[in-house]
Formats: C-alpha cells, structure tokens, sequence
C-alpha cells in the first residue's frame, strides 16, 4: 500500500488530497485478490497504467483551470498578457529553456531507472543472453555502454523535441482548440482584455 | 440550465466514463465503488472504470453541476468513513437525456446507412 500511495503523488496535491484516501481501498481490494506474482505484476502495471494518464489529465484540467481563470501560473496566461497580440515578443526565453530543461529531465529519470533495471534484467539473464545473442556476453562493457548511450541520447532527442515545440504553441491557438473561444479577463491587470472569438 | 449558466448541449458529446457514471446514479445516490460495480454490472462487465478514471471524472463532474456530493450518510455499522456519496443534479439528468438524444440520432443514421444488423 505504501508503494501506491507514493504512486498516488504523481496526482496534484488538491486531487490526492480529495480522492487519495478512498482511491487506497480499491488498490486494497485488488491487491487481495490477486494471486501469484504474475496477477500481482499485471495488477502494478495495471494500476500504474492508470494512474500515470490520469494524473497527467488531471494536472492539464489544472492548467486549464488557471489559464480560464487568468492564473499567471498557468504558461499560457503569459500569452494573454501580451495585450498587443504578439505573445512570441512578451514570452520570456527563460521560461522556453525551463521547459526544454523540464522536458529533458522528465525522460531522463525515466530512461535511468529503465537503465537501472534493464541492466540487472541483463545480468539475471546473463545465461540465457549468452545463447541467444551470439558473441555478446553480459560482461560486453562497449554493447552496454553502447546501448546505454543510445537510450539516453533518445532520451534527450525525445525529451528536447516535444518540450521545443510546447513551448512555440501559440497559447491563443491553445485556448481556442480548448474551447475558451472567448476569454475575458479577470482581476488585476485584465480588466480590458478580451480574446475575439475564432471565424 | 447549469449552475453556470451553461445548456445542457453544450457539455456534448459526454465522455463515454462521464455518460455511464450519469446513468449509475439515475437510480440512486452511490459512493465510488459502488458506482463502478453499478458500471460493471449494467454493461455486463464490457465497462470497468478504474478509479483513476471515476474520480477524476467526478471531480470533473462535480464543477459542472452535473452531481452533488450527499451530506447524508448510511447508518454507522453500514458506512465506511472513507467513502463521499454522490447524487445526480437535475442538471446531470438532463445532460444526460441530451447525450441519449444526440446518440439516439446517431442511431438512426447509422441504421440508415445499413450499419445496425437487421434482428432475426
């Protein structure tokens, strides 16, 4: 239980706080029930499957939720407060490289656990490897440092590409695509604002 | 109309989570899991929400208006502390009779074009 309650921390605070408490029971109840490492494994990956889209959709909700709200928080409310329309010349570049730098760092814990795993995987099934994979034994040092390499330049490809890009979104287009089609200001400093609404 | 002011057409199309969540409360206040077995057992097992998926769906559904969190509980020795009720507002309901109306109409198209197999 200890395990998913950490797992639950991928939700945001608010959410965990709400639901987290009633959510434990029913891993609980899964966890009786299931027999074997087997059902107990396809139960983790279960719950993990569905814990980690969820929170993901739940921390977007948030975001959206600011952004409607005109949060400063949210990234794309930077873009509302570019009164003269060109977000691009009001967007900070050193959020653009917290971004990149956040997208990155996302992957690369990912890619070092797999790394962690994979290679004690590797050398748990060392004779095995040796029968299938002719010529390649788990002591190969230049094939793991090969193959370590190769995940994380992927890694940082993969990582600095999608965060390149999220931070050139128009948040204008966002908002739209969002149905916000129109925005009008709240509070300080957005009394006058208003976002026409798409053709 | 919504607390919000918003008509019930335009929450559609509901996600297929939000609909069947809506239909397990038509006939009843019920906590989380008994809305997922209520899921399970209307579909037959097809549909098992995972609790992921139900509470952030209610959350969601809760700052819609579509459902009430229920103040009332059952008796002591019948309740877990653990457990929220909820309830289906009046605007739920009628979300609900529009997402059965639009997918009605979806229905006869799709008759029309000879997709739904002629019974026996």
């Amino acid at each position: 239980m200890r395990v998913f309650r950490l797992l639950l921390h991928l939700y945001s605070k608010s959410f965990r706080g709400e639901y987290g408490r009633e959510m434990c029971p029913f891993f609980a109840r899964e966890r009786m029930d299931a027999r074997g490492p087997l059902s107990i494994a396809a139960l983790w990956l279960h719950a993990s499957a569905d814990v980690a889209p969820n929170a993901a959709r739940v921390h977007a909700d948030i975001l959206r939720r600011r952004a409607g709200r005109g949060d400063p928080r949210a990234p794309c409310v930077r873009g509302l407060h570019a009164r003269a329309g060109d977000w691009r010349a009001a967007r900070p570049r050193r959020a653009d490289a917290h971004h990149r730098r956040h997208g990155v760092r996302q992957g690369l814990v990912l890619t070092t656990a797999g790394i962690v795993l994979g290679a004690a995987a590797a050398w748990g099934v060392r004779t095995v490897a040796r029968a299938v994979a002719g010529g390649v034994s788990p002591s190969d040092v230049a094939t793991f440092s090969a193959a370590v390499l190769l995940a994380l330049v992927m890694t940082v490809i993969g990582g600095l590409l999608p965060a390149w890009r999220a931070a050139r979104v128009d948040p204008m287009s966002a908002l739209r695509m969002d149905g916000y089609a129109v925005v009008r200001g709240r509070g300080p400093g957005h009394a006058s604002f208003s976002v026409p609404a798409p053709a | 109309m919504s607390p919000r002011g918003s008509s019930p057409e335009s929450l559609l199309p509901l996600p297929a989570a939000t609909f069947h969540i809506l239909l397990a409360l038509a006939d009843g206040d019920r906590h989380g899991y008994a809305i997922i077995q209520e899921v399970a057992a209307r579909t037959s097992g097809a549909v098992r929400l995972s609790a992921g998926t139900l509470y952030r769906s209610v959350q969601r559904m809760l700052e819609q208006g579509l459902v009430e969190e229920v103040r009332q509980r059952p008796a002591p020795e019948l309740d877990d502390e653990r457990r929220r009720y909820y309830r289906l507002t009046e605007f739920g309901a009628a979300v609900a009779r529009a997402e059965t109306q639009r997918l009605a109409e979806l229905l006869k198209l799709a008759r029309v074009s000879g997709f739904v197999p002629r019974r026996a």
